[in-house]
């Protein structure tokens, strides 16, 4: 761009050569509210995709699911991320987190099964857009053509590739105002459910049936544990605002205490307000039904309304995530994982290889699934991997470094820090029990295993592709010292 | 006694002034407000598009009558993240983000100083449109002059866009360039 600029100017007042650029942030203090608030969008954003949970689950075991997962999956997971967010606030998140405690091999493996998670993340916000779409075009539907469901989900990605190319990708940027429209038609739905209820009683009682029809109560409490799990996560995201809290000893368990319960509410009054007017005895309750629970409840407009904010949920968040999670083969280049030419950008400054590549990846993953508990089932799995990895970081931290500032703590000390443990591993084992019970050891384990092993294999790869190049500009990361609180990888 | 008739009297004694779109000062002599004598910096919130290059070209062109130095300003946000979506060596992502920020900034001020102007760069993380008020107070700025309308032209469309933002904002002149 600097040859083409046709600048003349006349009179030059002193002349420097060397040009002086100074870098800083926007300086701000978060309020209670705002941690609040951006702890609500990085963990729910509304109840979209907590469908299959009650067909999965059934009315009575699902709304209990909504009920006990926050407090024994969310809180201790929220716990954790605050006790090492607060004590490393620079953003590095569990990347960071890990380096320091387990070393570079660790850290490679959560970042690379990360990584691997956002390719099946991808993929499901695309299919929650054709399943809100099926409700205006049927085709695309569960009775529809398969080749118009898929070809609708690749046009969406290939679509919002393009505007990243022309560099105008960040749609999703506003968090608040694209969740207050999310938020309103299930905030409609709510009340006028409530208020025909009130006035004419409901038509089913919002526990029945409790059990999903031939389920044993066991496989109705596993069977929507993955997407009641999925729908849970996201705490790790504090870490972007740690650094921004004016007290985190104070502000972080305020702001747990009101989100969480917020974040139930969210879920939960809903679901009893839909399962009350479409039990899961009538309506199929599966990814993309809230259109049909909403036009139950009120009338085809606010189905309309809800297909129509559904769609753009799904693609708020995809494009929001695609110019992130896009740029890491370019960020992977850069750091000398990945050949040169993941770091080209095109004329307008966007990563184009890095882009084109991750859209391929989105695509064959598109391709390979079909249904969205398959995919959440194997994001979940792998979101594990990473989540055990920050748990051991805490503790290996604890015991390393008893030094480390922690502005938070986790109260009640070993034992605090063990106890918080438990939970996660308890609604994990059970998880995977369920999930094996259901769809075999292959679909429930061993896919995603197989998908966690590749970052072990791949380690030695990686350290050798970056040793032999050049351009790597970490050479330390693999046998360098620990990095420091506030260092970037 | 005699009353008068109200038809008789003109319009303006009848009704509100502000009805008639006139300002409070309406009766007052025009006058010319004191401002300050001199642009002393200018600042270019840029962001590398067409029109964020218009405005740079006016700005130094501004540059060229007053004798001002130019500060420009390149403001990078990195994504908010929406449901779990921290998952990512995020800090790498940022990191490059500033690192194009950085190099954006850099070219721009040698591009000036190389025109012969008195330049400098300001890298800022946050919030565009905040970053560019936030500047203006600390940088004592005198005048804006910026693009209508960025890179992030979607963005725009559904929040507004920052320019709008600053013109309403700003406690100095703004020159929006189309």
């Amino acid at each position: 761009m600097a040859e083409s600029q046709p600048i003349s100017t006349g009179a030059a007042v002193g002349v420097e050569s060397k040009p002086q650029v100074e870098v800083r942030s926007v300086s701000r203090t978060l309020s209670l509210t705002a941690i609040v608030s951006i702890i609500f969008f990085t963990v729910s954003g509304g109840p979209y995709g907590l469908e299959d949970v009650f067909g999965l689950s059934g009315a009575g075991a699902g709304l209990l699911l909504v009920l006990i997962t926050p407090l024994i999956w969310s809180a201790p997971i929220s716990l954790m991320c605050a006790e090492l967010a607060t004590a490393m606030p620079s953003q590095g998140g569990y990347y960071v987190w890990s380096k320091r405690a387990l070393g570079a091999r660790g850290a490679f493996c959560q970042g690379w099964w990360a990584w691997l998670t956002t390719w099946v993340d991808m993929a499901l916000y695309p299919l929650l857009f054709v399943q809100y779409l099926a409700y205006f075009w049927p085709a695309v539907g569960p009775e529809g053509s398969v080749f118009a469901k898929k070809g609708v989900m690749l046009v969406m990605i290939w679509v919002f590739v393009m505007l990243n190319l022309r560099g105008s990708g960040a749609v999703g940027g506003s968090a608040k105002v694209l969740g207050v429209l999310l938020l309103s038609p299930f905030v409609l739905m709510i009340t006028i459910g409530l208020y025909k209820g009130i006035v004419n009683g409901f038509p089913n009682n919002p526990f029945v049936p409790f059990k999903a029809k031939g389920t044993s109560t066991f496989g109705a409490m596993t069977g929507g544990l993955f997407v009641v799990m999925w729908n849970y996560l996201g705490w790790e995201g504090v870490s972007t605002v740690a650094g921004e809290m004016k007290n985190p000893r104070r502000d972080y368990p305020r702001a747990l205490s009101i989100s969480i319960p917020l974040i139930t509410l969210v879920y939960l009054i809903p679901s009893l307000i839909g399962l009350a007017y479409a039990s899961t005895s009538k309506v199929e309750w599966t990814a993309g039904t809230w259109t049909t629970v909403a036009e139950i409840t009120a009338g085809k407009w606010l189905g309309v309304l809800m297909s129509v904010m559904g769609m753009a949920s799904a693609i708020g968040l995809f494009a929001g995530l695609l110019m992130v999670n896009s740029r890491v083969p370019f960020v992977m280049g850069r750091d000398g994982y990945f050949p040169r030419n993941f770091m080209k950008l095109n004329k307008n400054r966007a990563p184009w290889v890095s882009l084109v590549v991750s859209a391929l990846i989105y695509s064959a993953v598109v391709l390979l699934f079909n249904d969205f508990e398959a995919l959440a089932t194997v994001d979940v799995m792998l979101y594990c991997g990473v989540l055990f990895l920050e748990f051991a970081s805490l503790l290996v931290l604890r015991a390393k470094q008893p030094e480390l500032a922690r502005p938070f703590r986790i109260p009640g000390g070993w034992f605090g820090a063990i106890a918080v443990l438990v939970g996660p591993l308890l609604v994990v084992a059970v998880a995977i029990k369920g999930q094996v019970d259901d769809v075999g050891l292959w679909n429930g384990l061993l896919k995603a295993l197989v998908l966690m092993a590749s970052g072990l294999l791949l380690f030695p790869i990686a350290k050798w592709w970056k040793t032999k190049n050049a351009y790597a500009d970490d050479p330390t990361l693999f046998d360098g010292p620990e990095a420091e609180p506030g260092e970037l990888i | 006694m005699s009353t008068e008739n109200p038809i008789n009297k003109p319009i303006e004694d009848l009704i509100d002034s502000s009805l008639l779109g006139r300002p409070d000062n309406w009766d007052e002599p025009v006058r010319l407000p004191d401002i300050p004598d001199s642009v002393t910096t200018v600042m270019v919130p840029f962001d590398g598009s067409p029109h964020s290059e218009s405005g740079l070209a006016h700005a130094v062109r501004l540059a060229g009558w007053t004798g001002a130095k130019i500060l420009v300003l390149v403001a990078y946000d990195p994504p908010q993240r929406m449901k779990r979506r921290s998952m990512l060596p995020a800090e790498s992502i940022v990191a490059a983000m500033e690192a194009d920020a950085k190099e954006l900034a850099t070219e721009t001020v040698q591009l000036l100083l190389d025109r012969g102007c008195v330049a400098r760069g300001l890298v800022v993380r946050g919030d565009p449109a905040d970053a560019i008020l936030e500047a203006i107070d600390h940088e004592e700025i005198d005048m804006v002059v910026m693009g209508r309308r960025g890179a992030r032209s979607l963005r725009g469309v559904m929040m507004g866009s920052v320019s709008e933002h600053i013109i309403r904002h700003a406690g100095v002149p703004v020159l929006v360039v189309a």
